[in-house]
């Protein structure tokens, strides 16, 4: 749109009127999406506000926007009822280390499917492919009593080991290396190196932005993980983030303002840290077109 | 894929070299893939199989099951709970997909056509917000949005409108789930819209331009059709996604009022894990199975008249 050569004098009065156009409809472009912003802050503003109102304000009519007094009540109510910390460390740790082993596991099988031929390849891939489009509704069940059968119910093997292994993850990074050209590994080849050298001293290498950005997705899917948390663990103390609010709500139903403190201190984290990554995620989002 | 044989010389010695190589490549390959796929199969490929047999019995899943062959799939077809159920569901999958796809579609091309590099990324980091959220804080927070007194009935009073008890109410309940996964998950179909938005050649525009194309028509015509495959695939990504709801459903109204936002996945869950009938449960997850494959082949046959795959 943006023109840098200059223009024949006769044009200059239409060339003014085509940019002033252009930039009224950049302005309603921006109001129309600044409406739409609204729509997604607003919630969340809203969220934070409430949880430092007393329950007399969060239930007024006509709503009050900010609470008379700002006040920490709602968040030492919400850690004394709940050990939200302690909620907060189970997630963060079970979530890391899900996701390394998801990149340990997912990285060699997307590079030998993207790279390499053998026998069986097809199949071993569409059950990767399977794994990751029959719904949940179907596996939970013999997972969930194989588990139980091994005698792993509330127990964080119950958690970790069936996730080991992540569709998801060896498909984005097969993805990703089948877009990688193959001349550097050929010359790797050539020289008379195995594959396992291309692997680990070239494609590997190359793929760290992909790697990076597969370990987020794998911890934020881990983070956010609801259902499967939901059936195998049981205790208070090896619950996760998102099962600990679900029992927050159970006990706090009618005070709003202290469900407020614990979904702000659940989604404030995750929220800042992707301030930081977002190029990353989103740029995976769309390799993949998958998620969730 | 034939990349050994494209560097190695013909002759009696270099083929016995690659067929080494070809041995060598196999044995590295099935290592490579050995750990990930041990775990697919025992966490997804044999456990698929197993829900297939557990479907056909009933099983409590602790006493030893019974043999019922076809029964639970029988008694499903007159389960008025089961019926329900699913007409919840796909009511649900009607109001959300559509909107869903529309929204996000809309709001990617407003943003690529923005001027200015650093608006389109503030624009694009804020519609993706809520994907990073926990998905139950967030379900809270518009449980009190919701709410008869709460902000959404605040900001329909400005505009002359009562708005309903959203929760509480048969009617209201499953739109409402819908527009919080509206809010919750568009930022995905637009960021994918933005990508395909940014991959239409410009070259398209102008020469539509020096025609005489208005911009409705140049959408119509050209982005549209460029679009379409990602239409297609966010379509089919949202019925996948929708014909499973069940957080949304738990968390904001847990299936009621009465059973009216009980969809099939949270019906199977009560049934498997509340009343422990896990060969009812397995049958029901894959009469769900088998309409989600039904739509998805539909849509598949169906792509043929509006995907436009001959991109310039």
């Amino acid at each position: 749109m943006t023109r840098s050569e200059p223009l024949p004098t006769h044009f200059t009065a239409r060339d003014a009127a085509i940019r002033r156009r252009a930039q009224g409809s950049q302005a309603a472009l921006i109001a129309l999406l600044t409406l739409g912003a609204l729509a997604i802050l607003l919630p969340f503003a809203w969220m934070i506000l409430t949880s430092f109102k007393t329950p007399a304000e969060a239930y007024t009519w006509p709503p009050i926007w900010l609470p008379a007094k700002w006040s920490v009540a709602n968040f030492t109510q919400l850690f004394n009822t709940l050990p939200f910390a302690r909620m907060f460390f189970n997630s963060f740790w079970t979530s890391t280390l899900i996701a390394c082993l998801n990149i340990l596991t997912a990285a060699p099988a997307a590079y030998a499917f993207a790279r390499l031929r053998f026998p069986g390849q097809g199949l071993w891939f569409s059950s990767h492919l399977l794994s990751l489009l029959i719904p949940w509704q179907v596996t939970i069940i013999p997972v969930f009593l194989l588990i139980r059968y091994l005698g792993w119910y509330d127990s964080y093997t119950a958690l970790i080991i069936p996730s080991i292994a992540s569709g998801f993850t060896v498909f984005l990074l097969y993805q990703f290396f089948r877009s990688l050209p193959r001349s550097l590994e050929e010359s790797v080849l050539i020289d008379g190196g195995s594959w396992l050298t291309a692997l680990w001293h070239v494609a590997i290498p190359a793929a760290k932005g992909a790697i990076a950005a597969a370990w987020l997705f794998s911890f934020l899917g881990n983070w956010q993980s609801f259902i499967w948390p939901l059936i195998v663990l049981q205790s208070n103390e090896k619950m996760l983030l998102p099962v600990g609010l679900l029992s927050l709500q159970n006990q706090y139903s009618v005070n709003v303002p202290v469900l407020m403190a614990g979904a702000t201190l659940s989604t404030l984290p995750t929220v800042i840290a992707y301030m930081f990554v977002q190029r990353y995620l989103t740029d995976a989002a769309i390799t993949s077109g998958l998620k969730g | 894929m034939q990349q050994t044989s494209t560097l190695v010389p013909a002759g009696p010695v270099a083929r016995r070299r690659v067929s080494a190589m070809r041995r060598q490549e196999s044995w590295l390959a099935m290592l490579l893939i050995l750990p990930s796929t041990l775990g697919i199969v025992v966490f997804a490929v044999l456990p698929i199989i197993a829900s297939l047999g557990i479907s056909l019995t009933n099983w409590g899943g602790l006493s030893k099951p019974k043999w019922v062959g076809l029964d639970n799939y029988a008694a499903a077809l007159s389960d008025s709970r089961a019926v329900s159920s699913l007409s919840h569901t796909l009511l649900y999958v009607l109001l959300a997909v559509p909107t869903g796809v529309i929204i996000s579609m809309l709001l990617a091309v407003l943003i690529h056509n923005l001027q200015a590099g650093w608006l389109k990324s503030v624009f694009r980091t804020v519609y993706y917000l809520p994907m990073v959220t926990i998905g139950v804080a967030v379900a809270l927070l518009w449980q009190v949005l919701l709410a008869p007194q709460g902000l959404v009935n605040l900001i329909l009073g400005w505009l002359g409108i009562h708005g309903p008890n959203w929760l509480g109410s048969p009617d209201w309940v499953l739109p409402a789930v819908a527009v919080f996964s509206v809010w919750q998950g568009s930022g995905q179909g637009i960021i994918l819209f933005l990508a395909s938005l940014a991959s239409v050649p410009k070259e398209l525009y102008e020469a539509a331009q020096l025609d005489g194309a208005k911009p409705f028509e140049s959408f119509r015509f050209i982005t549209l059709p460029m679009v379409s495959p990602t239409v297609f695939l966010v379509l089919v990504l949202s019925v996948i996604g929708a014909l499973q709801v069940f957080e949304a459903v738990l968390v904001l109204s847990n299936g009621g009022p009465g059973d009216s936002s009980t969809t099939v996945a949270l019906y199977i869950y009560k049934t498997a894990f509340s009343f422990f009938k896990m060969g009812y449960a397995s049958a029901l997850a894959w009469m769900l199975s088998v309409i989600l494959i039904v739509l998805l082949v539909v849509q598949w046959r169906n792509q043929s008249k509006w995907v436009n795959y001959d991109q310039v």
